[in-house]
């Protein structure tokens, strides 16, 4: 072979690698591609204006398939950036920026191998379907003497890992937060039971820190029996893939805890708790766990989350204690109630009492009768009748200071309220309810809930009352007028005939419920400037509020309504007859008064409550 | 005009105002019971002497608002009210709605008889008060027009020789009316005369002088 033909195979064999190289320009993934700018750009130029020139005063010299697909056109030689959208985001000249001075810092590190040159840089784009592309760059810039003079670029489309890698991050996010949020304590042993991470829920069970938890590696759990029974070990719980249970988690002593960690209060608080009722020992904590086991090449991985059944357990005791303790004070209060209606009525058989065997007493001294056994018997009732009242005075006495609460109301807003509770009932006899409320000022001072249940406490004997003389009038339309707010009381009992709805067209059940505030505003005025010249209140005159609820049922008859206000005296509905004698002693402890009245078509009764403009007189 | 005073019993609790009837009724005095404020005063006259004993928790008119009523009249009797134990207000409020005295149940046999036999007492004495007022009213109205406006000088206190002055007389004339005066009034005294003055409220200087 002679130097012609050797030169010939060599030309040959450089063309063939050229157009090998070609060919894998042309087929890589990667985008390949050759800017240069339409002179060299000198090393001092600043970043800003070596952008600018990079990206609209360039033109692409190279740029195989990738590039050229990547930006949707057929070839990008001889194409400025700028004309490329999403080039670099060129909406957004920082990457531009990033590049230019990727490439001035390179030229600024002075004439070197160009291999060393190479600068990589991670840069975003948007594709021409509009999609952003993370791309990993190299760069590879090229010097003259007058400075840059052309840019060589290799660009791997790097999206998918980039978007994985952001999804695995943020994956490891939510489940770090939901690990150091979780009120349960969390933990994740190895397959010889050593601790490999814990949150801080957990390490607060322990008694231990975190740091030193985890350092150790010493986490003593032990299952108890499972929910099914199951065998209970984790070597068997690594079999059956997940269980629930219990558990005894063992404690850090408290009082090493209280020297070491910086929680220490609230490790001993922990520690109360756990102790309380506990047989296992101030050491040991009763939990519930619920473990996954996964298997990964180094063996089996415990997850185990573990929630403290000792201080749950004294919630729900505080809890239902606490329900125990309403439902004592609110049979207390009815007691007090009861205490207090029933003491004044109680008090009036007792003075009788005492009152008769005094009279005893004086009539057979002034009579000059002196026998010592009568006088001793009659002042022994007497002193026994005095003692009986006493002890009524004193419980009526406590009962009163436990239920008094008086607090500003608007009238109209307590009776509202007990309205509102009664309206099922009202409902469910069909009966309408009408208010016609003063709209003067209606402000008294009240236990509210003491007047509401007098209020209530009216209404349902007005519903009774409409609801059995409804039941008469349905049931027995030929019988002859009788005893409407009488059922099962005898005709005897009464003595004398009521009209009843039989006779009358029915009208609509109906209750009304009003009030009147007396003086009006302008005659209590007029009343107290008559008597400020005396320094005296106005007697009469007291700004009052009067409260009435009327029915237009049968009405009461008058050998009931005299016998209204006895204690335990009922009309044979559901209570027990304390009711009225209830409220009326309740009205009176606010100063007002309580009474029935026939209404003209119906029944009515009225209470009275002071106004807080009322002179205050004590 | 009835001698025997009578205590008046109000009171709704039936046992109550018997008992009360009955213990005061032991020693001997006369007494009358009422259900009601409504009933008594239907039935009250004013010149029958005697107390009213009253419970203040009644229903219809309370004992409170009787005693209002009562005062309207120009001659109310002493009321002794019975009250609950421990309602001060409501004490508070019977004493200066012009209540005689009130007591607190329970109440001591005792204590109850005692401030009836006081509120008689006040009774009895504003009875004789307004009688004497009555009789001095009868007398005066026979004084003539001078010997009123000697009588109302003298009882300002001023000695005879002013009296004549003022009034234009000799004091040998105003001696005379003087002792027309102590006549016509039966009075005994100067002192008596006086007392007869402030009971007529006839005190202070005449308005006018002819």
């Amino acid at each position: 072979m002679n130097d012609q033909e050797s030169l010939l195979l060599l030309t040959e064999q450089l063309r063939e690698s050229e157009a090998r190289y070609k060919h894998f320009i042309e087929v890589t993934a990667d985008s390949i591609w050759c800017l240069e700018p339409s002179r060299p750009i000198p090393e001092d130029t600043p970043p800003r204006d070596c952008a600018r020139i990079l990206l609209e005063e360039s033109t692409f010299t190279e740029g195989n398939r990738s590039f050229a697909r990547r930006h949707g056109i057929q070839s990008v030689i001889g194409r400025c950036p700028s004309d490329l959208p999403g080039f670099w985001m060129s909406g957004q000249p920082s990457h531009a920026m990033a590049v230019a001075s990727q490439a001035i810092a390179s030229q600024a590190a002075g004439p070197s191998q160009n291999r060393s040159r190479q600068q990589d840089v991670m840069i975003a784009e948007v594709d021409a379907q509009g999609r952003v592309r993370h791309l990993a760059c190299s760069l590879y810039p090229v010097e003259s003497s007058l400075g840059l003079k052309a840019i060589w670029a290799i660009e791997r489309d790097v999206t998918t890992k980039v978007e994985e890698e952001n999804l695995l991050r943020q994956s490891q996010e939510f489940y770090k937060a939901i690990a150091e949020t979780a009120l349960d304590g969390i933990c994740v042993m190895d397959g010889s039971l050593t601790l490999i991470d814990c949150n801080d829920a957990f390490a607060e069970l322990t008694a231990e820190s975190r740091e030193d938890l985890i350092e150790s590696g010493v986490v003593k759990l032990q299952p108890l029996l499972g929910i099914k029974d199951d065998p209970v070990s984790f070597e068997s719980i690594a079999k059956l893939g997940r269980w629930r249970g219990e558990a005894i988690l063992t404690r850090r002593p408290v009082s090493d805890a209280a020297l070491h960690t910086a929680s220490s209060a609230d490790a001993e608080g922990r520690s109360g708790s756990g102790l309380h009722g506990e047989a296992t020992g101030p050491k040991e904590l009763r939990v519930e766990l619920a473990c996954r086991v996964t298997e990964v090449e180094s063996g089996a991985r415990y997850y185990c989350f573990v929630r403290d059944l000792s201080e749950r357990r004294s919630a729900e005791k505080r809890e239902s204690d606490h329900q125990r303790a309403l439902a004592h004070v609110a049979r207390l209060s009815t007691l007090g109630e009861m205490t207090s209606g029933i003491a004044h009525e109680l008090n009036q058989p007792l003075a009788a009492i005492v009152n008769y065997a005094n009279g005893c007493a004086r009539i057979l001294s002034s009579q000059g009768v002196e026998d010592p056994m009568i006088t001793r018997g009659l002042s022994a009732i007497a002193e026994q009748g005095r003692r009986a009242a006493d002890i009524i005075r004193r419980m009526r006495s406590f009962s009163r200071r436990e239920s008094d609460k008086r607090e500003p109301f608007r009238i109209s807003d307590v009776l509202s309220e007990a309205i509102e509770l009664s309206i099922p009932d009202l409902h469910k006899a069909g009966i309408r309810i009408d208010t016609e409320f003063a709209t003067t000022s209606d402000i008294v001072v009240v236990d509210g809930i003491q007047i509401e249940q007098v209020t209530l406490n009216l209404i349902r004997n007005a519903i009774e009352a409409l609801t059995a003389s409804r039941a008469v009038r349905q049931d027995s339309p030929a019988r002859p007028a009788g005893h409407g707010a009488l059922p099962g009381k005898s005709d005897g009992e009464s003595g004398m005939t009521v009209p009843r709805a039989s006779s009358i067209p029915a009208a609509a059940p109906r209750i009304l419920i009003r009030t009147t505030v007396s003086p009006t505003v302008q005659e209590s005025a007029a009343a107290e400037s008559t008597c400020t010249k005396e320094g005296d209140a106005p007697q009469g005159e007291r700004p009052q509020v009067t409260i009435s609820i009327e029915d237009n049922g049968p009405g009461i008859p008058e050998s009931v309504s005299a016998r209204l206000f006895d204690p335990f005296f009922s009309r044979g509905g559901q209570g027990i007859g304390l009711g009225l004698t209830i409220s009326r002693s309740i009205v009176e402890s606010h100063g007002g008064r309580l009474w029935y009245a026939p209404g003209q078509d119906g029944a009515s009764f009225h209470f009275t409550l002071p106004l807080r403009s009322a002179p205050i007189l004590e | 005009m009835n001698a025997q005073p009578t205590v008046f019993i109000v009171d709704d609790d039936p046992a109550m105002r018997d008992s009360l009837g009955f213990l005061i009724g032991s020693v001997g005095r006369r007494v009358e019971t009422y259900a009601s404020a409504e009933d008594f005063l239907e039935a009250y006259d004013t010149e029958r002497p005697g107390c009213i004993v009253l419970d203040v928790r009644m229903p219809g008119l309370s004992g409170l608002e009787l005693m209002e009523r009562l005062h309207e009249d120009r001659f109310a009797p002493p009321v002794v009210l019975i009250t609950g134990h421990g309602d001060i207000p409501m004490a508070v409020r019977a004493l200066k709605a012009g209540a005689f005295d009130f007591i607190e149940k329970p109440f001591s046999d005792q204590v109850l008889l005692e401030r009836i036999q006081q509120a008689l007492q006040k009774d009895s004495q504003e009875r004789s008060d307004e009688q004497d007022r009555a009789d001095f009213e009868r007398r005066s109205g026979r004084l003539t027009a001078r010997e009123k406006q000697v009588f109302e000088l003298v009882v300002a206190g001023k000695p005879n020789k002013v009296v004549a002055t003022d009034l234009g007389l000799s004091q040998k004339t105003v001696e005379v009316h003087r002792a027309h005066v102590m006549e016509k009034m039966r009075a005994e005294s100067f002192a008596d005369l006086v007392k007869m003055a402030v009971l007529l409220e006839v005190t202070g200087p005449p308005q006018t002088i002819e």
